[in-house]
């Protein structure tokens, strides 16, 4: 984003004080997660001293999202079972669907459907990349999926006059999310989002995808993930899943980003059946939801 | 996440060497006729190969494909496979996201194309229309949609099958209320007039909007008098057809819609390795096939 971006958000956002951050147990995992010297009994530990985080973890390693046969009983087990980065990735997901939590009331802002929209894309995504052979993207882009539009939530949560003023537009003009938000903010959620991971301090990757996700192609060094976030958002909302009416309908072969993932594609020989991909969406979609419902679920 | 099995859970299909079979046929029958069931909808599809099964006096889902693969009788079993797995008796206002997205993206589309044209006819083509349900539902949506500016607009709304007896029913326009179990009260009393026992008969207007003949796809002669077509639905048609058939109707269709016009097939059809000309579009609900502009 250029420099004028960058200073309309922090003068609109930098000195909020209520923004969210993440918590440090969240934080504390990452960076043992990329610790090469740590060990799973160190991480358990560390999740522990959270009750109710340990327990949501055990519930998705029990969930249909894994679709283990065998109960997994403790914590410990869970990590060997689902691996490091999993876990670090479940941690990051809990934290972040419980720091946006609360809907602003009347505001035209569906936080159940966001939030479905959002986990959908994640398993579209992770699927996606599984389906087009690019396994070393899975993980990372669950979590783009996941946070990629966190700009929209900042926007409503915090300068929530003008978050009005685009649905407004969307609905009165027939403009796309992208295209009111500039007409209001002069900057959009996508490069909103990428400011707030910055703040966080998410690995520069995860930060350029979530700023691209609209236009994959001008990524320099997160294509892929970009590109994957992209259309694992078009692949939602023909599911209908959108907080938002504004989709009209779009062709994936024709897209920029499409065509990066084909070019990466180790699979290229193979032509990617699209239909049979949209049908089977329901299916990954409920997972999604199944996620979010742990995730959010009551701390018990 | 990465391995993802957890469908077998949810339906049962697991480790048993049952829904391994299931999901062979699943895949074959898609392989044949591009009609896909998702892993959440096997249940109904075991449901519905189950009367085959029985009518055929088999012993298991096992026999069952050995049957479809080997059997001297199996391309005719094909067809009663596909009736059974599609056979829902019709109605009005069938598969309703797709019928949004005719309304919303596909009407607005056309009508905004046409409007640049400086044209204003819109002609829409009812492939295997049966007794009439779905051309006679695409009239009430643009009723709907068109409102007063309908005047403005020159609609003609084609209904083609291969069952005459089909098309007189059609063309009576005389339906019982389970063929309405989809249309709101609304719809029921502005566009019909109850008639003797519990039946209700199309209102003149609508009737007015539709044209039925017959049609056999496999007749280029039929076939090659047709042009000009905005909007093609052929739901569940196409799923009978042998491939290398598919891909000529598919083609045909190609050249008697408009450019910029769409075909609509089934909600769980699938064109994919049959099509080389129309664009796939993803709209919210369903997937539209677009001819290049």
């Amino acid at each position: 984003m250029t420099e004028d971006e960058n200073r309309i958000i922090e003068d609109t956002f930098g000195r909020i004080e209520s923004l969210p951050t993440l918590p440090s147990l969240a934080l504390d995992v990452i960076m043992l997660a990329e610790n090469p010297n740590s060990s799973l009994a160190d991480i358990a530990l560390l999740i522990q001293k959270g009750p109710s985080m340990a327990s949501k973890i055990l519930k998705i390693a029990n969930s249909s999202f894994y679709g283990y046969s065998r109960k997994v009983n403790n914590l410990q087990s869970a990590l060997l079972i689902l691996g490091l980065q999993e876990v670090k990735n479940i941690v990051l997901a809990i934290s972040i669907l419980n720091l946006f939590k609360k809907s602003n009331k009347g505001s035209g802002f569906n936080h159940e459907l966001f939030w479905m929209h959002s986990a959908g894309c994640a398993q579209v995504a992770r699927s996606l990349v599984a389906k087009t052979g690019l396994f070393e993207y899975e993980l990372e882009s669950f979590t783009i999926g996941l946070i990629h539009d966190i700009g929209k939530i900042v926007i409503d949560q915090f300068n929530h006059d003008n978050f009005l003023k685009i649905i407004h537009l969307i609905q009165q003009e027939n403009l796309t999310f992208l295209d009111a938000e500039v007409q209001v903010l002069r900057v959009n959620h996508a490069q909103i989002g990428s400011w707030l991971a910055q703040k966080w301090l998410f690995p520069p990757e995860l930060i350029e995808a979530i700023e691209y996700h609209h236009n994959p192609e001008k990524s320099k060094n997160s294509q892929i993930l970009s590109s994957v976030t992209h259309i694992a958002d078009i692949f939602c909302k023909a599911k209908d899943l959108s907080f938002i009416e504004e989709f009209k309908g779009e062709s994936i072969t024709d897209n920029s980003g499409w065509k990066i993932i084909q070019k990466k594609s180790s699979r290229n020989n193979l032509r990617f059946d699209i239909e049979r991909f949209v049908f089977e969406l329901d299916e990954e979609i409920a997972k999604a939801q199944q996620f979010i419902s742990i995730s959010q679920g009551s701390d018990t | 996440m990465i391995s993802n099995p957890s469908w077998d859970k949810q339906t049962g299909l697991d480790n048993d060497h049952e829904g391994v079979v299931l999901l062979k046929i699943r895949d074959f029958v898609y392989h044949k006729s591009g009609l896909y069931f998702a892993k959440n909808k096997l249940d109904s599809f075991k449901k519905r190969l189950s009367i085959r099964v029985e009518i055929l006096e088999l012993n298991s889902f096992e026999e069952y494909y050995f049957y479809l693969q080997n059997s001297p009788l199996g391309e005719s079993e094909l067809q009663h496979m596909f009736d059974c797995l599609t056979s829902i008796e019709t109605c009005f206002f069938r598969d309703i996201p797709q019928l949004n997205v005719f309304q919303g993206q596909v009407l607005m589309d056309l009508m905004n194309l046409k409007t640049q044209k400086g044209q204003n006819s819109l002609r829409i083509f009812s492939c295997g229309c049966a007794t009439g349900e779905e051309p006679y539902t695409l009239a009430i949506i643009m009723l709907e949609k068109l409102g007063h500016n309908i005047d403005q607009w020159q609609i003609e709304i084609m209904g083609g099958d291969i069952s005459s007896t089909a098309l007189e029913v059609a063309q009576k326009g005389i339906y019982n209320q389970y063929s309405l179990r989809n249309s709101s009260k609304d719809i029921v009393n502005r566009y019909f007039t109850p008639v003797d026992d519990g039946n209700y008969s199309i209102k003149e207007h609508v009737r007015k909007m539709v044209h039925f003949s017959y049609l056999n796809l496999k007749d280029e002669s039929i076939m090659g008098t047709m042009h000009s077509i905005d909007v093609i639905f052929c739901r569940n048609v196409l799923i009978y057809f042998s491939e290398e058939y598919k891909k000529t109707v598919v083609s045909q269709f190609y050249d008697i819609n408009t450019p910029g016009g769409y075909l609509l097939i089934g909600p769980s059809e699938s064109l994919f390795g049959l099509n080389r000309s129309y664009k796939l579009l993803l709209c919210p609900g369903a997937l539209v096939y677009k001819k290049q502009t």
